[in-house]
């Protein structure tokens, strides 16, 4: 039961992903990008990745959003919470920052851990009171912004061929804060 | 994970009655024979622990200040202090905000130079919050179907009070 093989943890960590990156195939979410020195571009297999050009791209990602701060005042703007993917949007939106990838990751887990439940038609702010919803958000984003590993980061990537979607809207543009 | 929890091995809990009264009775959690019917089981089990952890209120009173230097101790801490388990889907999360710092720059680092004790357990509490109320015990079941460890990450209903230091 105990995981002590740092090699086996990296198994557990990988197949779990894989599982993630199934219910994903489903959802075409990619964007059309530019094409620019550090566009981060989709990929088909995990042969034709360049590894140390990816932790060189999760690095830069990485110290960009260690350097957001996370908004100490809250809007205080009431808001409609269907889910949690669509209230991370709707943040990214009021406050001009984008939320972290490991952040948008959990939002869509946690959509998608609600699917049969008893309360599963119910918008989300139904059961959870969206201060508390939007205050979840930011404590979570001040973790993945403050205590991700690089290299950790881009080991998910690996197995996830949309990140780029989530890195392409922090270092493309990182002087403006579009949408 | 390099050592036991002490609830590790307290997965299934005896039916007898509670000796805290404000706390619901526990349901009774039967192993399930591996059969053919070991997936309608599974559900079936999934569907009683999640409809337990619905309802357990989250603690309104917290004042301490838990040192920590990681996730899973924290988790751990915040168990022993406050008597309650933690959800199996918070467990999972803590582990892996564990090993998400692997490799960082602050990776040996106390945690709590890095997030505030407050906020950390503000974090923890919020999150179990969304796991009691929200999650299916379908997708849950889903989950610990392939993962044959997933009893070690559901705690005792009631967490030994060990000295574990």
């Amino acid at each position: 039961m105990l995981v002590s093989d740092s090699e086996t943890e990296s198994d557990d960590n990988l197949s779990k992903i894989a599982v993630a990156v199934d219910g994903k195939q489903g959802e075409d979410e990619a964007k059309r990008s530019f094409s620019a020195d550090e566009v981060a571009r989709p990929f088909n297999s995990k042969q034709s990745v360049d590894r140390d050009a990816l932790v060189k791209l999760a690095k830069k990602y990485q110290k960009h959003m260690q350097n957001k701060p996370i908004p100490t005042s809250r809007l205080n703007k009431e808001i409609m919470v269907v889910n949690w993917k669509g209230l991370a949007k709707t943040l990214e939106r009021m406050y001009g920052q984008p939320l972290h990838y490991l952040t948008h990751k959990l939002c869509k887990e946690w959509d998608k851990s609600r699917f049969g439940s008893k309360n599963e038609e119910k918008p989300l702010n139904a059961i959870i009171n969206w201060r508390d919803a939007e205050d979840t958000i930011w404590k979570v984003e001040a973790v993945h912004r403050l205590c991700t590993s690089p290299i950790h980061l881009a080991m998910l990537w690996l197995d996830d061929p949309t990140y780029h979607i989530f890195v392409n809207e922090v270092i493309t543009a990182p002087s403006s804060s579009i949408k | 994970m390099k050592r036991s929890f002490p609830w590790e091995n307290q997965i299934d809990v005896s039916s007898s009655s509670s000796p805290n009264s404000l706390r619901p009775n526990p349901p009774t959690i039967p192993n399930s024979p591996i059969d053919t019917n070991s997936q309608d089981a599974l559900i079936r089990r999934a569907e009683m622990y999640q409809d337990y952890m619905k309802q357990i209120p989250i603690p309104n009173h917290r004042g301490t200040m838990i040192p920590f230097t990681s996730w899973m101790g924290l988790g751990r801490s915040m168990k022993q202090i406050y008597e309650q388990p933690l959800h199996y889907l918070t467990n999972i999360l803590l582990k892996q905000w564990d090993q998400l710092r692997i490799g960082s720059e602050d990776e040996y680092k106390p945690l709590d130079t890095i997030v505030h004790p407050h906020k950390a357990e503000a974090t923890i509490w919020l999150i179990e919050e969304i796991h009691r109320q929200t999650s299916s015990h379908f997708h849950l079941a889903s989950l610990w179907k392939v993962d044959p460890m997933y009893n070690g990450f559901v705690d005792s209903i009631f967490p030994t009070l060990e000295h574990t230091s």
